[in-house]
């Protein structure tokens, strides 16, 4: 324990120069900035520094790169909360409920929650990071398809957090999205599906397309239609968290930092199904159910302040079996993993014994980093928000701009803009008919990941379904998932009782 | 007419979409005894469930459409000129996708901006177009100098 501290302590006294801290700073503002475009994520910004690791020296290139991360990270959510334009899947949940509450004329505080909720979680993660990173990094090894398919079956349970008022509509709504996930080449056996022949549809349709058509598009296409005279989003109440906004916000963060946390040890899809476990979290336990915008509500803090802290918390802990084992459980991961092999270091077991130093400056520049950003965005939520007064004509202008960018910068293609405009006008008639949109990406971004957990350990057991029961992790998953089907029915039956 | 009944039509429609779609679907399930065709029965199949269950809500008068009310509590009514201002939305997005290759990312997006604005009600074309000159110009930079995404700027003229 003590080695640990003060091989951190020397990894500040790295991290701490004049030089390095320019670098931390100039890695949060270039992603917060990237960040905030649509379809732009922390994988693509790292990715694009890439090159920089032949200029700069290792240490400065990880601070950098840091620092990128959790800014893209944080101007994603600031552009999901005001525009409800969620740049990546991972912040589709806080454009849902941050938007909510922007409507509402709370944009303020919801950005607050999320710049403080990230922190506490970036900061509670990179400390569990420095603790107990080989140990974790072991226990994620024993992860196999059955136990990942039980995950997205756990998932799946969860769903009706999303899924509105009407169930109906919401599972008609979920299952639109599990057969958009179907097109494309199935990834277990190669055979190409519903594409009718179309070349572009075979690698499928990329979910930020369709996030950004039935979020933005939609919702564009529907407020034309539907036009109000007044918009509460320029009646803005105060930027700042009131006394009950904290109260409500840091259970949530530490919920959600536990619950992120052991996603980004393994390499289930990134952040998306701990944000969603997330919200259904706090949308169970919340004593305001109403106010959580599938029910129809003002938008609730809590739907925002977990689901922010629970993607932190997963990112930063993806580092974990990305130093000690060398796998990379994320995109972003994957790409620092190439920065490291630039510099002609292996992560692996043996890293932190060959270069030390170098792991225990990128720890600690998490740590900077963090602290950074926050002194960065909270004195910028009060510019954010009057994006939100700028004139009805403009500001649905921008979006648009915004979204088409973010769709044509995927592959440079009329096509997806074609498709943008189809998924918009199928968000719009979703609203006019209200039916949630949600539920669309979890099926899409869920879906194709069950069934290939599911074919993959199946394979492996040769087609003996008794796998999921046999081995004790999915085992032990399979038993929440019963928990959590059967704990509510049986409380509320007793409720009545208790109350009579 | 009942909103439920077109709409469970058109549920079921999809759903006929994705059953015919099996047919083209090959390979066996090899040592999962799972075919790729598991998935898609099991949504064409649910999609059958819900767009049956919603037309006979549709029939039987009880599918509500507006779910989600204005904060007012009202429900949401069309605004007069709802068709014509829509036509506008949909106009500049499909200008702009036909566009972008021949007129460049600058001049689609500030078409597109002029023509969503207008759709809201906008007079004032000349802010419009050069508020999103102002715009785009910074992010094409940003785009094409910075981050290596070749964003079209004038393709015609050949840059």
């Amino acid at each position: 324990m003590f080695e640990t501290l003060s091989a951190l302590m020397g990894g500040f006294a790295a991290a701490i120069t004049p030089v390095n801290l320019a670098w931390a700073l100039a890695g949060c503002f270039i992603g917060t900035a990237i960040g905030v475009l649509p379809g732009i994520g922390p994988a693509l910004t790292v990715a694009m520094l890439l090159p920089l690791t032949a200029k700069v020296d290792p240490s400065a290139a990880l601070i950098l790169f840091a620092g990128v991360y959790y800014g893209a990270m944080f101007g994603g959510s600031t552009t999901s909360i005001l525009m409800n334009t969620p740049g990546e899947s991972a912040t589709m949940v806080t454009a849902m409920e941050g938007n909510t509450m922007a409507r509402n004329g709370r944009a303020g505080p919801a950005l607050a929650t999320a710049a403080i909720g990230s922190f506490v979680a970036g900061t509670i993660a990179t400390v569990l990071l420095t603790l107990f990173a080989p140990l974790m990094a072991n226990f994620a090894l024993q992860f196999g398809p059955a136990e990942y398919f039980m995950i997205m079956a756990l998932a799946f349970t969860t769903v009706s957090a999303v899924i509105g008022a009407s169930v109906l509509k919401g599972m008609t709504s979920l299952f639109i999205g599990l057969g958009l996930g179907l097109i494309g080449i199935d990834a277990v056996s190669g055979v190409v599906r519903y594409t009718g022949g179309i070349p572009e549809l075979f690698d499928g349709i990329d979910v930020v397309v369709v996030a950004v058509g039935l979020f933005a598009v939609g919702e564009a296409l529907y407020g034309v239609l539907y036009r109000q005279c007044e918009t509460t989003m320029n009646r803005m109440s105060s930027t700042r968290m009131n006394r009950s906004d904290w109260r409500r916000s840091i259970p949530a963060w530490l919920r959600g930092t536990f619950i992120g946390f052991p996603f980004g040890l393994i390499p289930a899809g990134g952040a998306e199904i701990p944000t969603f476990l997330s919200y259904a979290t706090e949308k169970k336990l919340s004593k305001t159910p109403q106010d959580f915008s599938p029910n129809g509500g003002p938008g609730a803090i809590e739907g925002v302040a977990g689901p922010e802290a629970a993607n932190n918390a997963t990112v930063t802990a993806a580092l974990a079996p990305l130093l000690t084992l060398g796998i990379p459980t994320s995109a972003t991961t994957a790409i620092l993993l190439a920065a490291f092999q630039n510099y002609n270091l292996q992560p692996g077991p043996a890293l932190l014994q060959t270069s030390g130093p170098l792991v225990w400056t990128l720890i600690a520049s998490l740590y900077i980093g963090n602290v950074m950003l926050l002194v960065l965005n909270l004195p910028l939520i009060g510019i954010w928000v009057r994006v939100l007064r700028i004139p009805t004509p403009l500001l649905y202008g921008g979006i648009l701009i915004f979204s088409t960018l973010g769709a044509y910068s995927l592959r440079q293609s009329w096509f997806d803009l074609l498709l943008l405009l189809l998924i918009g006008l199928m968000g719009l008639a979703m609203r006019r008919f209200g039916f949630p949109v949600a539920p669309v990406i979890v099926g899409m971004i869920l879906g194709p990941m069950a069934e290939k957990q599911l074919r993959n350990a199946l394979s492996i057991a040769q087609g003996d379904w008794s796998v999921f029961l046999t081995r004790p992790l999915s085992l032990a998953i399979l038993c929440i998932i019963v928990a959590v089907l059967v704990l509510p029915r049986v409380l509320a039956r007793r409720a009545p009782a208790l109350h009579t | 007419m009942n909103a439920g009944i077109p709409v469970g039509i058109a549920v079921l429609l999809v759903s006929a979409v994705f059953a015919l779609g099996l047919g083209d679907i090959e390979g066996g399930g090899g040592y999962s005894g799972l075919s790729p065709r598991f998935l898609p029965s099991g949504v064409a199949a649910g999609l059958a469930v819900c767009g049956a269950l919603l037309l006979v809500s549709g029939l039987r008068g009880r599918f509500t459409a507006d779910e989600h009310t204005d904060s007012d509590g009202q429900a949401s009514s069309l605004s007069p000129r709802a068709g014509r201002d829509l036509l506008w939305l949909i106009g500049g997005l499909v200008l702009h996708g036909l566009l972008i290759g021949s007129i460049g990312f600058i001049a689609a997006s500030t078409l597109l901006m002029v023509c969503v604005a207008r759709g809201y009600g906008s007079r004032r074309l000349l802010r419009d177009a050069l508020i999103a000159i102002a715009i785009t110009v910074p992010i094409w930079a940003l785009f094409s100098r910075v981050l290596g995404i070749g964003l079209p700027l004038f393709p015609l003229a050949g840059v």
